[in-house]
């Protein structure tokens, strides 16, 4: 089924600029993978060598965050809202 | 440093007066906030809470909830998240290791030197590539 997917301001280069765009699946992998068959630019940027989401990404589902549910494996329902986040840190030391 | 030309970042006095405000008032914690704008012009900045638990004097987090909100209400009104901005207290600044594993192609890294309180020296970063290392860019103050 057809999911909204929000896009961080940083990869938008990858999606025409666009902030939002749709892929389907069943799951959070599934959906992941569409994505980036769409735009394969992004899988460097989202996806670590094992296919995987990298550390530093975030994945929340209607604003709760995947690795609460079930992660990838999450069951997606009409309507549902998935928002990559790039996780933002950093300090002196 | 690339020999290619690096782009330039212009940061309202309005928002730098803001950046140094509020990393005194974080000190000695380290203050983080979000950079917001058009084109290379930083317009402002919205000050977020350090949510780092374990180490905020020499760390700082933002929250996937703080990131969310803020992104919105940049789309909202039009305006780019252009990065963020960092204070290191009793530091340079100069991006650390730590800095460069979080750092975003696409995203600004600021970083404001705060000594015993007092806010110092303020600089501006971004990684061209994801496998690229800290390039530092001409950063001008420029009237509100």
């Amino acid at each position: 089924m057809p999911v909204r997917i929000r896009i961080p301001t940083p990869l938008r280069p990858h999606t025409g600029g666009r902030a939002q765009v749709t892929a389907s699946g069943e799951t959070v992998a599934e959906v992941l993978g569409a994505l980036v068959a769409e735009s394969p630019a992004l899988g460097a940027q989202l996806l670590g060598d094992d296919g995987r989401p990298r550390s530093f990404v975030n994945l929340y589902l209607n604003g709760e965050d995947v690795r609460s549910r079930a992660g990838l494996d999450t069951k997606l329902v009409d309507g549902d809202e998935l928002a990559i986040v790039p996780a933002i840190a950093g300090g002196g030391r | 440093m690339s020999e290619r030309e690096t782009p330039a970042v212009r940061l309202v006095q309005a928002a730098h007066d803001a950046i140094r405000r509020e990393a005194a008032r974080a000190y000695p914690h380290e203050g983080c906030g979000a950079l917001l704008g058009r084109a290379g012009q930083i317009n402002e900045t919205l000050a977020l809470a350090n949510q780092e638990q374990g180490s905020p004097r020499t760390r700082f987090t933002v929250s996937p909830a703080d990131y969310l909100a803020t992104e919105t209400a940049a789309d909202a009104r039009g305006l780019s998240l252009l990065g963020f901005w960092h204070s290191h207290p009793d530091h340079p600044a100069r991006p650390s290791e730590t800095d460069r594993a979080y750092a975003w192609p696409g995203l600004l890294t600021l970083v404001i030197a705060v000594e015993r309180g007092a806010p110092g020296e303020l600089t501006a970063w971004d990684v061209p590539a994801s496998d690229a290392p800290f390039r530092r860019l001409d950063l001008t103050i420029a009237p509100d």
